[in-house]
């Protein structure tokens, strides 16, 4: 039996223990409104079971059966899109290695995605590098520029921004990433048990709630929440960027006459070429890997903030500011 | 050297069975019986039944206060005592300390982990900056021309390193603002503040004010340690602190390039500078600049779970138990307001 459950077993059977006692006590001194109290917790008790049978069901059975829905959900999608992958073609995409939980193929997803995140950032990278360097290109004459790079501002102003966007992006995808490990690591074997034992007395009952409500959140809506609205979006993530680059200038043995300017002429006759390829990375590689690395993510992060808030007050706790207080941080 | 805090020291004392606040508590809540009774015998000298119910119903409270102060008798003691090993066994904090040193611990191992990381971004930034930015100008005459051969190289990636280091000098201070934090608590709370509240409700106009200051200090001396612990644990050891997991092969492609052309630029420095650029970019600086954005941004999402959001996580929990061990100790805490410190 894993750790956790039984963990939470123990947890929940000295929740009942401690409640028939306190009966038990209450009936020996005659004490009703001592009864009252403690079959009031003993109903709390019973509850606490209940939740716990189903907290164990859920990340359990239930993280596999949403696992095989998301699944046939993504195969779907794609196939929406003309694209056919078969369910062995799914698990080479997004190798979950035996984890089949949602919290995995989250981060799997994920991974694939900041993939193309860094084929953006190096295809940017490399083909922006003469532009740089051909803008910063200038010839005197008596103190008059006969001839400047200023006219490849908008490649290296755009290669700027791609690759800004992209940095922004991968942080956030580092952020989500070790959020999504800290919570595989720490919610069924830390907060899981950690939330029961604070559910099971009174003046903890509801920090308890809400810790049941967070890891229920983080462990299984979030990543749930992302994998619904990734895939009812009805667009599957396809790694847009150009197949090839140009012929690239030699950038070597510049000290040979004419060599500099070779580069600004290379520069010059590609422009438009490059300037293309690069509003081709932002229509069909940045927006998507953004859209699916920053803004869905956020999505997800809403409706799993709306789930503990709404969660913890059905767990036994009120709490209507903490949670929009968070929402506000984020 | 590390940072020592004062609770150790000053109140954490072995020998220390009964500090000095425990006493003023017990002579305080005498002091309150005593006051009750006094009620009590005048309510029963004038016939007042509504005195006499109130001095009962106090003499109730007084006998929970008591309670509390034993259970907080123990719990303080234990606060002192108790290891961050008792909570987390496989811990990496050494055994003997307890759990505001344990917390302590791991912030900073946090903090110097960052603040490796942001010398080393420095470091390389400002060796970066000027071989990237260098104008190579020749004008005889006033005729010809000036160009910036290795601009290229870094141009794109400077933006998203400065970014990474902002981002990890605020996930450093709100590090150390933490590390204080919890040196103030264990040792403000524990000598000052649990004395005061407890004292606070020992009589009855201060009874609920003295609940909320020991739901406060209850708040502070457990939950927050052990959630600082509980992450340190499970984040420090089991993340990557700069991970290359999704940049598989730039080790492999700065592997490819060879480092001789680079340092022939410096024993060969002559009027061949304009080969700079190709020399620099066979020598793998593209590539590692590169590489190196990637894993300073990985760093600053670090910076940011550990500097940003599990503070305000910690913070949540912490508001949430104080509500709730506030109720039960006498009057609920407007958690409205608290939270718009957040």
């Amino acid at each position: 039996m894993m750790d956790w459950v039984l963990l939470t077993i123990i947890i929940v059977l000295l929740s009942f223990s401690l409640s028939a006692l306190m009966i038990v006590l209450s009936r020996a001194f005659s004490n009703k409104g001592l009864e009252q109290w403690a079959k009031g917790e003993m109903v709390f008790a019973v509850s606490t079971f209940f939740l716990a049978v189903f907290f164990i069901a859920l990340f359990t059975e239930g993280n596999s059966i949403a696992f095989e829905a998301m699944k046939a959900l993504t195969i779907e999608n794609y196939a929406q899109q003309g694209i056919t992958i078969t369910p062995a073609q799914f698990d080479v995409m997004f190798p979950v290695q035996g984890e089949r939980t949602m919290i995995r193929l989250a981060e799997v997803y994920m991974g694939s995605t900041y993939s193309c995140l860094r084929e953006i950032s190096q295809y940017t990278y490399a083909i922006s590098a003469p532009f740089f360097f051909g803008e910063s290109f200038t010839k005197d004459f008596f103190m008059a520029d006969v001839l400047s790079g200023w006219g490849l501002k908008p490649i290296t102003q755009t290669a700027t921004n791609i690759m800004n966007y992209a940095v922004f992006t991968a942080l956030l995808f580092r952020i989500f990433q070790q959020m999504l490990e800290f919570v595989a690591a720490t919610a069924l074997p830390i907060f899981l048990p950690v939330g029961i034992l604070l559910r099971a007395f009174p003046p903890t009952r509801g920090s308890g709630a809400y810790v049941l409500a967070f890891v229920m959140g983080f462990y299984f809506v979030f990543p749930l929440a992302y994998l619904m609205v990734v895939n009812l979006s009805l667009n599957p993530f396809v790694c847009g960027i150009p197949d090839t680059l140009p012929n690239m200038p030699n950038t070597c043995s510049m000290s040979e006459p004419g060599r500099a300017e070779e580069i600004f002429l290379w520069d010059t006759a590609h422009f438009t070429e490059v300037l293309g390829a690069l509003e081709k990375i932002m229509e069909r590689g940045l927006n998507g890997v953004f859209i699916n690395l920053c803004s869905l993510p956020f999505l997800a992060m809403v409706i799993t903030m709306s789930f503990i808030l709404s969660t913890t007050n059905l767990f036994g706790a009120n709490l209507p500011e903490v949670g929009r207080g968070f929402v506000k941080l984020i | 050297m590390a940072y020592e805090i004062v609770v150790t020291d000053a109140i954490c004392k072995a020998n220390l069975v009964v500090p000095d606040w425990q006493l003023a508590s017990g002579a305080a809540l005498l002091a309150s019986v005593a006051l009750i009774v006094f009620f009590y015998l005048i309510s029963k000298l004038f016939q007042n039944n509504e005195g006499l119910s109130w001095a009962k119903l106090e003499l109730y409270e007084v006998f929970v206060t008591a309670i509390i102060i034993i259970a907080l008798a123990g719990a303080t003691n234990l606060a002192c005592n108790a290891k961050a090993s008792w909570l987390i066994p496989s811990t990496s904090v050494p055994q003997d300390y307890n759990i505001y040193r344990g917390s302590v611990f791991y912030l900073e191992e946090f903090s110097d982990k960052i603040m490796l990381i942001t010398t080393s971004l420095y470091a390389f930034y400002s060796w970066m900056d000027p071989i990237t930015s260098m104008t190579l100008t020749g004008k005889p005459l006033g005729i010809g021309t000036a160009i910036q051969p290795t601009s290229g190289i870094a141009a794109t990636v400077k933006p998203g390193m400065t970014n990474a280091f902002n981002m990890l000098i605020v996930g450093y201070i709100t590090n150390k603002a933490q590390m204080f934090l919890v040196d103030f608590f264990s040792f403000g709370f524990l000598k000052y503040y649990l004395p005061l509240g407890i004292l606070m409700r020992c009589f009855t106009p201060t009874r609920r004010i003295g609940g909320t200051i020991i739901a406060l200090a209850l708040g502070f001396l457990f939950v927050y340690p052990f959630l600082i612990i509980m992450e340190g644990e499970f984040g420090l050891n089991s993340l990557n602190l700069m991970s290359d997991e999704f940049i598989p092969n730039f080790w492999q492609e700065l592997g490819t390039f060879g480092f001789s052309s680079f340092t022939a630029i410096f024993s060969d420095l002559s009027l061949d500078a304009f080969n700079l650029l190709g020399a620099l970019l066979q020598s793998g600086i593209g590539v590692i600049a590169f590489g190196l954005l990637y894993l300073f941004s990985s760093a600053a999402s670090y910076a940011f779970l550990f500097g940003l959001f599990f503070p305000a996580f910690n913070v949540l929990i912490l508001v949430t138990t104080t509500r709730y061990l506030s109720k039960s100790m006498g009057e609920e805490i407007d958690v409205t307001n608290l939270t718009r410190l957040i």
